[in-house]
């Protein structure tokens, strides 16, 4: 099969035609345009910013190791006990015996940006685990997690 | 705890002998688990591989295959890639087992071959010698896992019908029964339910991000009438309601949560009536559940759940004059507790597990009490603000994931009319399913 042409990166004619991009100066709080130079970002923000929301492309998903981790951190903090993961047992096994708690396992999941699926740069709709009960097995919620979480 | 209830006296250990007799059943099932001892460090007996993914975008990239059950390392297991084009094997350069975190054991494998996959081939992953935690042997049979290339195309299509646990957490739950005896005119019941939730805002938690709760709406409707003089008051219950889900975050709250996991709050109007619809309220009520962090060990696993709330309202229609001299005004409290008896470790559902419901009624305003007579019809007892409770009990052995051997027990006053419900023992076999909205697994 011969291989797919790829796009190139740029417009070459679009960059002639605009030119360099010209380094942009921030102007100071009283108006005057700093002599150092361009401002660059705060390093303490960026490394900030990066071990939030580590940069993914666009169709990226997450892998069974990152779900696993997910669940065995998720699972406890939202107030189930600190079993092993087991995939194929149920919510209620981990103590997720009503329906509210599920609600508040998916929330973290969902919304922990420490602990849930944004700590890998990761987004679930709010509506993606509603399916979610105690008799849910782990593995069905592995898989939507897996296949639902977008970059 | 749940029965030191103002009661006359002779009620209140009618109560409390009834529930010891629950509780002594409830002690006696536990003995069962503790008696499949033996089996729960059982190994696995049908382990599998799950969520293979090929990851083109890691570095190096790699394909991430996750287990149903843990393995400890090291692991000295053979892999094998099949391209199913040509049906070759994709040699293989590296096998990663990445502990979980704070753990000692694994949940996935990462296997990063010589080559890049092609992306329009299907392959299939296979693994022999992998041995899994509380076994001594390798796993002997472990079907071929396929390697997802992308992310399926009908993710968001596919709505699932899976088994819901009871009635509380079905969205759809239909339950018509017809009771008949020789000489007596066949009664009709019908207990149905069906709830739609949607998301309005997705909840967002955790260090310097700004904090947001999950809020749902949720329409439906929760309705059970009936025909017979002997089934308890009827509750038309119409879910408008917008539920407010506010989980604590460990991170910001690092005590509150080890306590407290969240507050969720589910206001929403009701319409009750009593069930030949004579007396009916409209209520706006609202609870406040809060949810505990949960405590136990393998085969015991307990959830508290307290809860307070209001009720506010007017009488629509009243059996008796002058039964209802103010506005319906009503503190309510209570506790719900969850109770999890496992038979085994390996089990993946629980044995029994025990539902506890109380709660208590302060009645800022006066509203009526009716008694029952023979025939059904509705005799008015007292007027008062005297506090009104119920309690139930259910206890569920669970045959397997759609069926359910239930028991369950019931006393109390529940509106409008608060009719004594008196002891009231109920058993069953109970057919259960939830309809859910779950992602195909089928690969593009």
């Amino acid at each position: 099969m011969p291989p797919k042409r790829r796009k190139p990166q740029s417009n070459p004619a679009r960059t002639r035609k605009t030119g360099p991009k010209k380094p942009k100066v921030k102007p100071n709080k009283d108006g005057r345009k700093s002599a150092k130079g361009p401002v660059r970002p705060d390093p303490s923000i960026a490394k900030k910013r990066s071990t939030r929301a580590i940069s993914v492309a666009a169709d990226e998903q997450l892998g069974a190791d990152q779900v696993a981790q997910i669940l065995a951190d998720c699972i406890p903090r939202a107030g189930g006990n600190n079993n092993e993961i087991v995939l194929t047992k149920t919510l209620q096994s981990y103590g997720f015996h009503f329906q509210n708690q599920v609600d508040t396992l998916t929330s973290f999941i969902i919304g922990d940006a420490d602990f849930g699926v944004r700590r890998y740069g990761f987004h679930l709709s709010g509506d993606a685990l509603n399916f979610a009960a105690p008799s849910t097995t782990l593995s069905d919620l592995a898989d939507a997690i897996q296949i639902k979480a977008t970059p | 705890m749940l029965f030191k209830s103002k009661r006359p006296r002779e009620h209140a250990q009618c109560g409390i002998s009834s529930i010891a007799r629950v509780a002594a059943f409830a002690l006696l099932s536990s003995m069962l688990p503790f008696a499949a001892r033996a089996q729960a460090n059982a190994c696995p007996s049908a382990p599998a591989l799950h969520g293979a993914l090929w990851q083109p975008y890691r570095s190096p990239a790699e394909v991430s295959v996750g287990f149903t059950d843990p393995i400890l390392l090291p692991q000295t297991a053979s892999w094998l890639l099949i391209d199913t084009k040509g049906g070759a094997s994709v040699p293989i350069k590296s096998v990663r087992y990445p502990l979980i975190t704070g753990q000692n054991y694994s949940l996935s494998a990462l296997i990063v071959p010589e080559r890049p996959l092609a992306i329009d081939h299907v392959y299939y992953l296979l693994v022999q010698g992998i041995i899994f935690e509380h076994c001594t042997t390798p796993a002997k049979t472990m079907s071929p896992a396929q390697v997802a290339m992308a992310r399926p195309k009908d993710a968001k299509q596919n709505f699932v019908l899976s088994a819901a646990k009871g009635r509380d957490d079905s969205d759809f739950y239909f339950a018509p029964t017809i009771d008949g005896a020789s000489g007596q005119k066949a009664s009709y019941t019908l207990d149905t339910k069906f709830q739609f939730r949607k998301s309005l805002l997705a909840p967002q938690f955790g260090k310097n991000v700004p904090y947001h709760p999950a809020i749902f709406f949720v329409p439906g409707w929760d309705l059970k009438v009936s025909n017979n003089p002997k089934q308890d008051g009827n509750s038309v219950k119409f879910l408008v309601p917008v539920e407010i889900a506010a989980p604590v975050a460990p991170t910001s709250f690092p005590r509150l949560s080890q306590v407290v996991t969240a507050i969720v709050s589910q206001p929403g109007f009701v319409a009750e009536a009593d069930k030949k619809f004579h007396d009916v309220n409209g209520i706006f009520a609202d609870y406040e559940y809060v949810l505990l962090h949960g405590f136990g060990g393998h085969y015991l696993w307990v959830s508290p759940q307290p809860t307070i709330g209001f009720e506010t309202g007017s009488n629509l229609k009243a059996q008796s004059a002058n039964t209802y001299p103010a506005s319906i005004l009503r503190a309510d409290f209570g506790m719900g507790v969850g109770l999890d008896l496992f038979q085994a470790k390996a089990k993946s559902k629980p044995l029994f597990s025990i539902d506890a419901n109380y709660i208590r009624r302060l009645l800022l305003n006066p509203e009526p009490t009716y008694t029952e007579d023979t025939k059904g019809n509705l005799q008015l007892k007292s007027v008062g603000t005297q506090p009104r409770d119920d309690v139930t009990v259910k206890i569920s052995y669970n045959v397997n994931s759609y069926v359910a051997l239930t028991a369950a027990y019931e006393y109390g006053e529940l509106p409008p009319v608060y009719t004594k419900i008196d002891n009231k023992y109920t058993f069953g076999v109970t057919f259960l399913g939830q309809m859910q909205y779950q992602p195909g697994t089928k690969a593009k």
